[in-house]
């Protein structure tokens, strides 16, 4: 019973520092968000418009969805540089399976996630079981595709159009609202899902929080990292479907804007580049985030210039305050005023 | 294999160059003298060159089909761009233009390259096979390089290093880079290569750190823009859009537009569109969203113009714009005689397409020793669109002022 008296307390304290610190970690994205919505309505009121929302809901979706595959990959501890070919290539064989019929979409859907998955199983093998540096092969690995893309590209009429079919339910609205965005926050909740409540989800959690913890639990490190890649290209390939039958006619530069992005977007986030855990929908906030701000420089009328400027340097504060660096803030904190109260008794 | 003869202003006087070049001033002035008084025909010249363009061919690239006033070299051109293009030079075209580059099989000892800063979309691609028709129909042109930057201007470098290197004979080239370029435009121009940039500018001093500057007057487009702003829209908020930032095309007409705009038009804002659809539907929403009373917008590329009026739809709101444009990709006016929305006009000048062409004519003149001005001034009139400039023979993206044989583009994009 003394002994019980003397463990309970620490091991509560666990409990409570744990809770905390998970929830620390997502919660500035959060705050940021509702700081830029009110510098819109003061600042470009008109950002909060419908003819605004209209394309900040399919970009953001887009960047939720391709950010929610670089947020596995970040998990394990890597990065994935490959998304804009990833979604190129998926724009580019849209056209040239889909043939611009609705009875070539199914076909080029699965094509395109197939292919998809064979660039993440690239990548995976690559850095899973060669351990080669995930920045320096997915950049190659981007490379190729984009090159084979290009090549493809030049036998695809350039006036082409995605399958009707995909075009009119990339533009359809659901309860006023696009489609696009009802799929984004299915594909979000599915994601949260099956980080949180399956073992697999859980398994590459630990492999992300600790692969040396996870390899004497029994875990196959190498298989979960490439599972990784594997996973997040074939939501890369689904960002592109999605961005393609939004655009209607894709052209090679349509992956361009998706390198930096859903990193930002995952780092704003909260996870932490050295992998670890990471939340879906808070991943989606970021995206949110990111798509809007840029929509709200646009719509303030600010030159390139300065678009650049701002945008990058929130990114910079977004990174400042990221849920990373709260967890540590808050952790140390914790820690050090348990450790004064230690000293006390 | 023996050395080749220097470039540039030495071998504008070599034997072999005046041996090319005195056949064809004779045969230049067989055909010249007999149709003087025929408008698109010039006087009898001193270039080689015949000046006796098709009117029907002036009308497409320039808005009209009287020769007066038309630079000497841009009438060559497009003399000769009415050459016929028969099955076998067809199937060469297509080689040169899918194969990036291409031997001709005509054994001729000239090397011809286009060092295009970014080729990644249909307007560039028709731009290349401007290029490779127009070098067909030279016998002694023996090799047709392509190569494209995709943008980056480090790549824009190393290609035209490599085009030295390659040691060829003309480079027309499409430098986005700008004056990045200029010092290894320079150090072609040493070796005695015909450096001829079109339509964006390389900076520095035509005619002599690169042979001559091929482009229509950007200031003038601009000033074109704001008359047909002027006059169509009256008053009321109107936008420019550009391509990538910064770039020198976007901001040189946008430059002579805004001081000639009416009193009554208020310019509402610039935007940057890299030159794509997808960020011109951006651009468009952005701008849409804080002025949705947008009464006029001007913009460069045509077929981007389709992401523009994909904003519109998005956001549930009618094009009721007078848009004017550079460029003249079909698609667009097959979208706006689709939309039969009598609010919605559009006036386009020549796209410029085939100023590729008057680049490699200029080269190549300079090449046989003859003269070629510093400045090569490509004139245009903005036209404004009617349903047949939807032409459904030829694929949708292609520009309607291209010289490129409908049966051509057909082959390409078919």
């Amino acid at each position: 019973m003394t002994t019980a008296q003397r463990v309970d307390p620490g091991a509560r304290g666990a409990r409570v520092t744990g809770r905390v610190l998970g929830a620390a970690g997502f919660v500035p994205v959060w705050l940021v968000l509702a700081v830029l919505l009110v510098v819109a309505a003061v600042a470009a009121p008109n950002t909060l418009s419908q003819t605004s929302f209209s394309q900040i809901w399919p970009f953001a979706t887009v960047l939720a969805v391709a950010a929610m595959g670089e947020m596995l990959v970040v998990m394990t501890g890597g990065i994935d540089l490959s998304v804009p070919s990833v979604i190129t290539l998926v724009g580019t064989v849209l056209l040239g399976v889909g043939e611009g019929e609705n009875s070539r979409l199914l076909p080029a859907l699965i094509v395109c996630l197939c292919l998809s998955a064979a660039v993440g199983l690239l990548n995976g093998l690559l850095v899973g079981y060669l351990r080669l540096n995930p920045l320096i092969v997915t950049l190659a690995v981007g490379q190729i595709v984009l090159g084979f893309t290009a090549q493809y590209r030049t036998r695809i009429a350039n006036e082409s159009l995605v399958p009707p079919a995909l075009a009119e339910w990339a533009s359809g609205r659901l309860l006023g609202v696009t489609t696009l965005l009802w799929f984004g926050a299915a594909a979000t909740l599915v994601v949260a899902a099956l980080l949180n409540r399956s073992t697999t989800g859980r398994r590459l959690q630990a492999v992300g929080a600790n692969s040396g913890a996870a390899w004497v639990a029994g875990i196959d490190v190498r298989r979960y990292t490439a599972a990784a890649y594997v996973a997040a290209a074939v939501l890369y390939g689904v960002a592109g479907i999605l961005l393609a039958g939004f655009i209607r006619t894709p052209t090679l530069a349509i992956g361009t804007p998706y390198l930096l992005g859903p990193i930002a977007a995952v780092v704003i986030a909260g996870a932490s580049l050295s992998g670890g855990l990471a939340s879906a929908i808070s991943t989606w906030g970021a995206a949110f985030v990111l798509t809007f701000l840029a929509t709200m420089l646009r719509v303030m009328g600010l030159p390139s210039a300065l678009q650049f400027v701002v945008f990058g340097a929130a990114i910079a504060a977004g990174m400042v305050i990221s849920g990373d660096r709260i967890v540590g803030l808050v952790g140390r904190a914790m820690v050090g005023s348990r450790l004064r109260e230690h000293d006390v008794r | 294999m023996p050395r080749r003869e220097p470039k540039g202003e030495t071998v504008r006087h070599s034997g072999i160059q005046r041996r090319q070049a005195v056949p064809a001033l004779v045969l230049a002035l067989c055909m010249a003298a007999p149709a003087g008084v025929v408008a698109g025909s010039g006087p009898p010249d001193d270039t080689g060159e015949s000046l006796d363009a098709d009117p029907a061919l002036l009308a497409a690239a320039l808005g009209s089909d009287s020769a007066e006033g038309v630079p000497d070299h841009v009438l060559a051109a497009i003399a000769r761009a009415g050459t016929p293009v028969d099955e076998a030079t067809l199937d060469k075209a297509l080689e040169c233009w899918a194969g990036q580059g291409c031997e001709t099989g005509t054994g001729g000892d000239v090397t011809v390259a286009l060092a295009d800063g970014f080729g990644e979309n249909v307007w560039r691609e028709v731009t290349y096979m401007e290029f490779v028709l127009q070098a067909l129909t030279y016998p002694e042109i023996g090799e047709i390089i392509y190569t494209s930057a995709q943008g980056d201007t480090q790549k824009a470098i190393s290609d035209f290093r490599s085009l030295i290197a390659l040691d060829v004979d003309v480079i027309a080239t499409f430098p986005d880079a700008g004056e990045a370029l200029l010092p290894t435009a320079r150090e072609a121009t040493a070796r005695g290569i015909q450096v001829v940039p079109y339509i964006a500018s390389l900076g520095g001093e035509p005619g002599s750190d690169y042979l001559s500057f091929v482009a229509e007057d950007l200031c003038q487009l601009g000033v074109n823009f704001a008359d047909v702003l002027n006059r169509e829209v009256g008053s009321g908020k109107v936008a420019f859009l550009g391509g990538t930032p910064g770039n020198p095309l976007s901001e040189a007409w946008q430059t002579c537009a805004e001081p000639e705009l009416g009193a009554d038009l208020e310019l509402v804002g610039t935007a940057d569109t890299n030159w794509t659809q997808e960020g011109t539907l951006q651009a468009v929403s952005g701008l849409l969203a804080e002025h949705p009373d947008l009464a006029g917008i001007s913009y460069e590329y045509a077929d981007g113009f389709l992401g523009g009026l994909r904003a519109f739809e998005a956001a549930g709101a009618e094009p009721n714009i007078v848009l004017t444009l550079r460029t003249d990709e079909i698609g667009v006016f097959c979208a706006w005689s689709e939309l039969d929305n009598p609010d919605f006009k559009i006036f386009f000048s020549s796209g410029g397409g085939f100023d590729s062409r008057i680049a490699l004519t200029a080269g190549m003149m300079a090449l046989h020793g003859e003269s070629v001005p510093a400045e090569i001034v490509v004139p245009a009139q903005m036209r404004e669109v009617a349903d047949s400039d939807c032409n459904p023979d030829i694929p949708s993206a292609a520009p309607a002022s291209t010289l490129v044989p409908a049966e051509v583009l057909q082959a390409m994009y078919g």
